[in-house]
């Protein structure tokens, strides 16, 4: 399927043209639209994998604050067009990190290289993002395994099993109980005699606390 | 001496009265109600130092039942304030921090 693209334009005839162009180049053409307000419109509705922008555009917003909205609202890649900006414009406009920037009069390569590289580092971005999470399950998986461990030492040191919630923290371990369960409630007690011991062995304190309907408890290694 | 400075030293005094009222009743309630009298005459070695918002109890670490002492206290006192109780070594001795909520008298 061949990618989508919105073109925002406020020259009608440059529009047209360029739409024809990407036509040619096999891209998707989903609208040309000559002001921001119209952009939003159209990519809300549209859903556009890659824009287009004129930097000068009719109406209230210019090409660089719908490059903004659009990005923040949509995560849609974005490549400036333009003949002529000073530098304050082009300052503007690389604050919104652009995928790229044409002047104009545009050439075919020109346009489908700047495309294609866009198209191709958003989704290299996107696959980053899917790191990162994949990284987050990694540390949460590992989380609750020493969750899981620090379960058992306390089954083993303490011989203490029972309805305890145990977290870790990067510096801290906190153990919570429900109040209103007699079990929960005796075995957190029961724990907190336990770890003074160790507590007095130690260069660590030991936080009890109530918090609504929980009892907590938190071992901190000074 | 003139009349406003003798109001005014009036005024301390029943302010200091107060305070020492109210850390006076406390003391009684810790004591009483979260610690008990009982355990207060089997142990020798403690100490307790009662403030307007915190208040210190440390006990020698080879008392004999200590740590049962020191969990009873804690939950006593989680049950009356439902404050915060920290536990901690000092030199020889294992002290609580307990600190009262400012909702709580």
């Amino acid at each position: 399927m061949s990618v989508k693209i919105l073109v925002v334009e406020d020259e009608r005839i440059l529009a047209l043209s360029l739409k024809k162009k990407l036509e040619k180049l096999g891209f998707t053409v989903t609208g040309t639209v000559s002001t921001g307000e119209e952009a939003m419109e159209s990519a809300q509705q549209e859903q556009p994998e890659l824009v287009l922008m004129d930097i000068v555009l009719k109406g209230e917003m210019d090409g660089i604050e719908t490059a903004k909205l659009l990005i923040s609202l949509y995560n849609i890649p974005i490549i400036y067009l333009t003949a002529y900006a000073d530098d304050e414009t082009i300052d503007r406009a690389a604050k919104t990190y652009p995928y790229g920037y044409i002047m104009k009069p545009y050439k075919d390569r020109e346009i489908k290289a700047n495309i294609e590289m866009a198209l191709h580092k958003h989704q290299a971005e996107k696959e980053q993002v899917m790191d990162f999470e994949d990284v987050y399950s990694e540390v949460t998986h590992f989380i609750d395994q020493e969750a899981s461990t620090i379960r058992n030492a306390l089954k083993e040191m303490y011989s203490i099993e029972g309805p305890l919630n145990i977290d870790l923290g990067q510096k801290k371990i906190y153990v919570s109980a429900d109040r209103n369960n007699k079990e929960a409630y005796r075995v957190f007690f029961e724990l907190v005699q336990k770890v003074m011991a160790q507590v007095i062995n130690s260069d660590s304190e030991v936080v009890v606390y109530s918090k609504g309907d929980e009892l907590c408890l938190e071992f901190n290694n000074k | 001496m003139d009349e406003n400075t003798q109001k005014q030293g009036n005024i301390d005094s029943d302010i200091f009265g107060e305070v020492d009222k109210f850390l006076g009743d406390k003391e009684k309630f810790i004591r009483e109600s979260v610690i008990g009298n009982r355990i207060i005459n089997e142990l020798e070695d403690f100490t307790l130092d009662v403030g307007l918002k915190k208040t210190y109890l440390c006990v020698g670490r080879d008392s004999e039942g200590v740590f049962a002492f020191l969990g009873k206290v804690i939950e006593n006192f989680i049950q009356a304030y439902g404050g915060t109780a920290t536990i901690y070594p000092k030199g020889e001795r294992i002290c609580l921090e307990l600190v009262t909520p400012k909702r709580a008298i």
